[in-house]
């Protein structure tokens, strides 16, 4: 195996809690954490998976807000469609949260009716929307509970109407990059992009800011993530731009 | 050594694939990958032929690079098959054929070619998965794997695609020891190598990336996902493959 190089990356795509079909390996933030630091990963923005299912997202919240801020970025998740999204207000302005992760397939909720209140909110904050595309691939979803993923027509005119809001968008394919990949206020999280080569085809199609790594564990092992960038026949400078410099500059951190 | 056993070379355009396939052997630090023309689903009469012929003009100055198979559709006339196999798989330069998803494979038509691959000691790899959605109409599930290779126990059998095949696939073909899994298939999910790795242990799994639609590094990171012995990783990564398709190298 050749050394891959990397340190000092900064994730942009982690969970911690439970999957309810598979057993997951990295699941406490501290097993995460040792993962993720094994494999030069120096921050990663962490969100909950327990939210996804969960009848009050909000209460797993607290788990995420109580994560170690050296290595963990909170991205707690609030669900639009209830009385309670409105939480998430006190979670920025009481916990410093820079970013608020949305599910809208799994929380069933149109983002074009819904996330008017949200946004007008976090543009005056400087924070951050991450919307998730999709958890997994669709042909592998447990038969009785099939997710469609996020309608990225509707997401590419919720994310034009807003051009003073930053976007983080999370799970994206290939095939649905590009009208996203021209607009200044979105960044592209890399876990679920794959072609041979992927990174070569981004730089060399795409604005050089626009992607950010990630490796969405523990539903990915990061190996396969780590492997996409470091094998990349891209320079260093491009790897550690994806690898960190974007994901800093959009976020505003060191 | 490490030996790609599911790779795509798009037949229409092969000669500028195979660049890149060399390109992207070298990029990943691998040794070889498979030579799977990928055609039309349904074959026309005379594409066993053509595949052939390309398959000898490609290795005649790269075979150190590729793993050849013949692309084969059993809904073709089975004489005509038989003739392509043996012209070009049992003489040669073909070590194994591929089947994609043009017909389920515990289909009685498929028996002919079963039948064939198993008397020549042909190793068959055949798309294979388990979907909620997206489904093809004439594409193999595990189960359908499960019932061929109990019809024909010394036919050896690679089930594509562990990660599309999921736990529920990896328990159908457990109980038969002459099928193996690749381990290409989807995103980099965790869980199911490890599965798989534990029900039908390192012997019975081969490394595939399923090149150009997925990443090969990336699907290479799956193998160094899990802990497990060297002797077994290197069985996967490539020992498996030359044991298998042993008449390529």
């Amino acid at each position: 195996m050749m050394k891959l190089n990397l340190c000092g990356l900064y994730d942009a795509s982690a969970w911690v809690g439970n999957w309810p079909f598979v057993p997951l390996r990295y699941n406490t933030q501290d097993a995460l954490k040792k993962k993720l630091s094994e494999q030069g990963i120096c921050k990663a923005i962490l969100s909950s998976l327990d939210a996804v299912f969960s009848q009050d997202p909000t209460l797993c919240a607290q788990e995420i807000l109580r994560a170690d801020r050296e290595f963990f970025i909170p991205a707690p998740v609030t669900d639009l469609s209830r009385a309670n999204w409105n939480e998430c207000i006190s979670w920025m302005d009481r916990n410093d949260v820079k970013i608020i992760k949305l599910l809208p397939n799994y929380h069933m909720y149109s983002l074009e009716e819904q996330i008017d209140k949200l946004v007008e909110e976090t543009v005056k904050r400087d924070a951050v929307i991450s919307v998730q595309v999709r958890m997994q691939d669709a042909r592998g979803q447990y038969p009785l509970l099939q997710v469609k993923d996020v309608d990225v027509k509707e997401l590419e005119r919720v994310v034009k109407k807003y051009p003073d809001q930053k976007f983080l968008l999370n799970g994206m394919y290939m095939g649905e990059i590009r009208p996203f990949a021209n607009m200044d206020n979105v960044r592209i999280e890399t876990s679920a992009l794959e072609l041979n080569d992927v990174f070569r085809s981004l730089t060399e199609g795409y604005p050089q800011d626009r992607f950010v790594f990630g490796t969405h564990t523990p539903l990915f092992f990061p190996e396969g993530n780590l492997f996409k960038l470091g094998y990349a026949s891209i320079s260093d400078q491009e790897k550690n731009r994806i690898g960190r410099e974007n994901l800093s500059r959009f976020l505003g951190i060191e | 050594m490490i030996i790609d056993c599911h790779w795509h070379v798009l037949f229409d355009d092969y000669e500028r694939v195979i660049q890149t396939s060399i390109n992207e052997l070298k990029r990943c630090g691998m040794d070889r990958c498979a030579l799977m023309f990928h055609l039309d689903l349904y074959q026309k009469e005379g594409d066993l032929h053509r595949q052939g012929e390309a398959l000898k003009k490609v290795l005649k100055d790269r075979k150190e690079y590729f793993v050849p198979f013949l692309t084969v559709d059993p809904n073709v006339d089975f004489g005509i098959v038989k003739e392509g196999v043996e012209e070009y798989v049992v003489k040669g330069p073909a070590v194994a054929v591929k089947v994609h998803h043009s017909m389920k494979a515990d289909r009685k038509e498929f028996e002919p070619l079963a039948n064939l691959l198993s008397m020549h000691g042909i190793p068959v790899l055949i798309h294979c998965w388990y979907k909620t959605v997206q489904k093809y109409e004439n594409e193999s599930d595990p189960s359908n794997i499960a019932n061929l290779a109990a019809k024909f126990p010394d036919l050896k059998i690679i089930m594509a695609h562990i990660t599309g095949c999921g736990f529920r696939g990896i328990q159908d073909i457990a109980p038969y020891p002459n099928v193996y899994v690749d381990t290409s298939g989807s995103q980099p999910e965790d869980g199911i190598m490890q599965y798989g790795l534990d029900l039908l242990g390192a012997d019975r799994i081969l490394f595939g990336s399923d090149f150009p639609g997925r990443d090969p590094a990336t699907q290479l990171g799956r193998i160094y996902s899990l802990d497990m012995s060297e002797e077994d990783r290197n069985k996967i990564l490539g020992g498996n493959s030359v044991r298998l398709f042993g008449g390529a190298f």
